[in-house]
């Protein structure tokens, strides 16, 4: 479907007399919101940047709900589509500040039982601001966690190394014979990971973008609350409901040694499909179910019609659409048969 | 044609004005009939209308810095020459700032505050006043070839030096000799005022100098005024003319502190137009609400009020200019017709240097006849489809419908669009008596041979738009708006509608054309016209944008939600009237009398209706009982451009329904409307003080 197409179709739509009596241009306003938005935050979509897919999202949209010929799925796709989360390049900016200012801080506050009347002649403030820059180490689980940015928008700096602790892990137990030494040097840089100053981190910060079932990170954060000796706090930006459980779990057979603080927590009524769990979802919940089920099986047999261990979120962000999100928003069959709304890029 | 400019993006142009030469180049003369003349000469003259009217651009036309801009630009002033000789100065009371005298207390409690508070503003006002009077006065006389030498400047240290030996600023100006020293001293005063009400002082209460030195509200500026003459800066003939704009705000409280405060501004405010000063005269510019109420018309000090043609002119731009009713409206056409064109000059003037001629009548097309609003129906029915579409089915209806008559109707349904209307119409015709007195329906006779519902035109033509609506209702389909005479008619006579369905019908065309290739585009300044869907579907957007804004204004929830339950009942009423028998049923009357009453919770319920006409969200207006014995009665429609979202056509054609108090009291209360005093009640009254001790009567 065109964009001519859709425009005409959301016109047909909003002329057709449904069961209200009023004329509330819905669908217009729909499209008129998508239409903001694809000129303003949701215009970079990094995957879309590629040649195999098209970077209008406007276009994406309207080809996405022309994979669908009934016109109570297109309908309905569109008002999906507003109902899609999308986190931009600012979004991101902006949760790695609030991860410091908030979780993180606190944190760091808690472990060295900071007051706030003044400590050996130094503010409280000061002292937070040397523990973090100075002791505490931050590293991503996956390259998926832009480290690099979290460092820079907080103005991090002393750290060089900053290794992604799902690869350690990797490397530590999966790669060939179990690697012990791997460990003992991690704890060796730890002591001595400043070049300009022999200042030891005490502590370790491992952040994640996105969080479902957990699945994917929790092997990395038992590795380093087991093998290096440090507290860990463990900070998913944005965490699924499915993953919440796992993660308290862990927590509470941690020993003290793991936190886990997310700063976005999805609740269950946002999601679609069997992670809801009989929770009151949004007015179109249970037909979006519907409706996925129904066209699962065009995006690929081979996944689960509500994403990743059925997590069923509903959200993307500017530079990938995690693999819980339904399959119907972000995969593209080798087929061709289903155009992807915000396309993904596997990892695998 | 550019496909990346919307002309009309920005709708309030006074308001937000970048520079004189926008105005120069966008506003609309049209609107500067001879009703609007009294604006330019003497007398107090009172501007009221919705928002959106253009009472601002009206009054900008004062400032000398737009007559500046006009002469720049090499156009012709819009005032006519013979109105032109005047200087003005003014306040908007938004912009300066002066109201936000509610925020700060003198720490004497709420009675103190009350007391004293008002007496700053006046003196605040006077200040700014006077710091514009100058201003403006530089402004005309630096340029005589453009004010034809109306000021004359070398005269301004006679008149600095008279201003500041008037008693009536106690003091505040003494040791002035210069034009420079008098500017520094007023600013300084209102420097004073600024940084007090942003909580920049360090003692709540003013220094003593201030306290010691309020002025009277009004006198000092005719004061100024005289002195120009006096010094002979001006010619005694010269009206001077003070523009005081946005009185409404003065009605947008939050607290009960706040109302109580503003109200006793407003009442100060009033003196100046009580007065009937002959050195001055006064323009206020305010939406309806804010000046009609009878309690804001109070006067400090007194007992008195206000009073309409004594005190002041009132200019009500809807009656005056842009009257709604069953008459199209010449003044407004011109005035969109040329607005639009303006707009369109200004954006694409590169592209396009010459224009066609009225635009707007082009790019919007002719609107649609009642067979062309049918056009989106299917001509090939089933009988069931037809007795839908023609309420046959309804189960209080079906029985009385022999097969003569339905074969009857559903041939004419099958002729083609035309046929529908008159198989509509027909049906309707069969539905009723022909009389008050006679009970038995046409449909009980067989049908007639000729066609009755066709050979009376003026019965067919009052019941084109109920047809439409139950044919359109009945098939799924909404009844659509497009072209320019629907576009004209849903604006009901405001600019700013006219402008905002403009501005959706672009954003609609443009957003289609960025979809197409550049071959297949349209260029609508070669004369081509917006597709009638597109303007169909932002005129619905319109609509509804307009009822979301209506909680924006103070009280906007209650009557968004009175609205929407009135225009949900008019649309019910009318799809049930399947005889056809009102067809004006697109809105309500009251006895006027009943209106008017101060029985019980009349006063609230019309406090409420009233606010709702101010706020632009109902239409009002008397008319005559259709029965001799009825009296005067008030009848009530929607804006126009809410019919669309609740499907109703906008056209009065006929009598509306005739409704009880008690039934519009039963429709407030269904809205979940709260019918308070709360915005009208008179509140406590400090002890207030007369006229300023030790001041000396105005001198001629």
């Amino acid at each position: 479907m065109t964009v001519e197409e859709l425009r005409k179709l959301v016109i047909k739509w909003d002329f057709e007399m449904t069961g209200d009596p009023t004329a509330k241009s819905e669908y217009g306003f729909i499209l008129d919101q998508l239409d903001y938005h694809a000129k303003k935050e949701w215009r970079v979509y990094l995957p879309a940047e590629h040649p195999d897919f098209n970077p209008s999202y406007i276009e994406r949209l309207a080809a996405w709900i022309g994979n669908v010929t009934i016109e109570d799925d297109q309908k309905l796709l569109l008002r999906y589509a507003a109902r899609i989360s999308f986190f931009s390049h600012d979004d991101f900016a902006a949760l790695y500040r609030t991860a410091m200012d908030r979780e993180i801080s606190r944190w760091v506050a808690s472990q060295i039982a900071a007051r706030l009347e003044p400590h050996g002649g130094q503010s409280f403030h000061d002292l937070i601001e040397m523990e973090i820059h100075q002791h505490t180490w931050f590293c991503p689980i996956t390259d998926s966690m832009d480290i690099n940015e979290f460092y820079k928008v907080n103005h991090l700096k002393g750290v060089g190394h900053r290794p992604g602790f799902a690869t350690l892990e990797m490397f530590a137990t999966k790669a060939g014979n179990p690697n012990l030494q791997l460990a003992e040097n991690v704890r060796h840089y730890m002591a001595n990971a400043s070049v300009n100053q022999p200042v030891p981190l005490k502590r370790i910060v491992l952040l994640e973008d996105i969080v479902g079932s957990g699945s994917q990170c929790l092997d990395a954060v038992r590795w380093a609350v087991a093998n290096l000796g440090k507290p860990v706090l463990f900070v998913p930006l944005i965490l699924c409901p499915n993953g919440v459980q796992a993660l308290r779990g862990e927590e509470a057979s941690s020993g003290g040694l793991l936190t886990v603080r997310p700063v976005i927590e999805l609740r269950r009524s946002d999601l679609l499909g069997p992670e809801r769990q009989g929770e009151l979802g949004w007015p179109i919940t249970v037909e979006m179910e519907d409706l996925a089920t129904r066209y699962g099986g065009r995006t690929s047999v081979n996944m689960e019609t509500f994403g990743y261990r059925s997590t069923g979120c509903s959200l993307t962000t500017f530079s990938n659409t995690p693999d819980n999100t339904l399959p119907i928003v972000h995969h593209k069959p080798a087929n061709g048969a289903w155009e992807p709304l915000f396309p993904r890029i596997s990892r695998d | 044609m550019n496909i990346t400019i919307n002309p009309f993006q920005q709708l309030y142009l006074s308001d937000d004005t970048p520079t004189e030469n926008s105005f120069v180049q966008l506003f609309s003369s049209e609107v500067l009939q001879t009703a609007i003349h009294p604006v330019f000469q003497g007398n107090n003259v009172v501007l009221s209308g919705p928002q959106g009217c253009g009472k601002t651009m009206i009054l900008n036309l004062l400032r000398p810095e737009m007559r500046v801009a006009y002469w720049d630009s090499g156009k012709d002033f819009p005032v006519p020459k013979e109105l032109r000789a005047f200087i003005s100065a003014g306040i908007n009371l938004t912009r300066s700032g002066i109201t936000d005298l509610v925020q700060v207390t003198l720490d004497k409690g709420d009675d103190g505050d009350a007391r004293e508070l008002p007496l700053y503003f006046a003196d605040f006002f006077n200040y700014l006043v006077v710091e514009d009077i100058i201003q403006s006065v530089e402004t005309i006389g630096n340029r005589p070839e453009v004010f034809d030498s109306i000021v004359n400047l070398s005269f301004a240290t006679q008149f600095a030096k008279a201003v500041a030996a008037e008693d009536c600023w106690f003091g505040a100006l003494e040791g002035v000799q210069s034009m420079e020293e008098l500017k520094a001293r007023i600013s300084e005063r209102v420097g004073f005022y600024r940084r007090w009400v942003n909580g920049n002082l360090p003692e709540r209460e003013p220094p003593e100098g201030i306290r010691r030195s309020k002025t009277n509200i009004g006198e000092p500026i005719s004061r100024t005024a005289d002195c120009l003459r006096r010094s002979g800066m001006i010619a005694v003939e010269v009206p001077v003319l003070i523009r005081v704009d946005q009185i409404e705000e003065m009605h947008r409280a939050f607290t009960d502190r706040q109302r109580v405060l503003l109200l006793s501004f407003r009442k100060m405010l009033n003196r100046v137009f009580y007065s009937r000063d002959a050195r001055v005269h006064y323009r206020a510019g305010t939406r309806r609400y804010g000046w009609d109420n009878p309690e804001f018309l109070g006067v400090w000090g007194s007992e008195a009020r206000l009073e309409i043609r004594r005190n002041y002119h009132p200019i009500e731009m809807d009656d005056e200019l842009f009257v709604r009713g069953e008459k199209p409206n010449t003044i407004f056409e011109k005035f969109a017709v040329d607005a639009f064109q303006k707009r369109i000059a200004y954006f694409f003037k590169a592209e396009s240097p010459e224009l066609r001629p009225e635009l707007a009548k082009s790019v919007f097309g002719k609107s649609p006849t009642p067979k062309e609003r049918l056009e989106q129906l299917a001509e090939n029915a089933t009988d069931a489809q037809i007795d839908r579409a023609l309420g046959l089915d309804v189960a209080a209806d079906t029985e009385g419908w022999s097969d003569e008559w339905r074969e009857l109707v559903r041939k004419l349904y099958r002729t083609g669009h035309a046929g529908m209307l008159d198989a509509a119409l027909a049906a309707a015709w069969g539905r009723q008596t022909g009389s008050a007195n006679s009970k038995q329906q046409h449909r009980e006779s067989p049908p007639p041979k000729d066609a009755p519902w066709k050979e009376r035109p003026w019965w067919r033509k009052e019941r084109m738009d109920i047809a439409v609506l139950q044919l359109m209702t009945r098939n799924q389909q909404r009844f659509i708006w497009w072209g320019y005479k629907d576009v004209c008619s849903l604006s009901g006579g405001n600019i700013t509608v006219f402008l905002h369905i403009c501005h959706r019908i672009w954003d609609g065309f443009l957003k289609n054309e960025s979809s197409l290739p550049a071959e297949k585009r349209t260029d609508l300044l070669k004369g081509s016209a917006i597709d009638r869907d597109i303007q169909a579907a932002g005129i619905l957007f319109a609509s509804n944008e307009w009822f979301k804004k209506l909680p924006e204004e103070p009280g906007g929830n209650a009557r968004q939600s009175f609205v929407e339950k009135l225009g949900m009942r008019l649309n019910a009423d009318m799809m049930k009237d399947l005889p056809m028998s009102y067809p004006g049923g697109n809105g309500i009357s009251v006895q006027l009398a009943q209106f008017k009453s101060e029985d019980d919770e009349v006063p609230l319920l019309r406090n409420f209706i009233q606010e709702a006409i101010g706020y632009g969200a109902l239409f009002a207006s008397e008319h005559s009982s259709k029965s001799k014995q009825g009296g005067r009665r008030m009848k009530f429609y929607l804006n126009p451009i809410l019919c669309p979202r609740f499907q109703l056509p906008e056209a009065k054609t006929k009598e509306p329904y005739y409704w009880s108090m008690d039934e519009l009291f039963a429709l407030v209360k269904k809205a979940q409307v709260t019918l308070a005093r709360a915005q009208r009640s008179r509140p406590k009254q400090p002890e207030q003080h007369p006229l300023l001790p030790g001041f000396a009567d105005s001198k001629p």
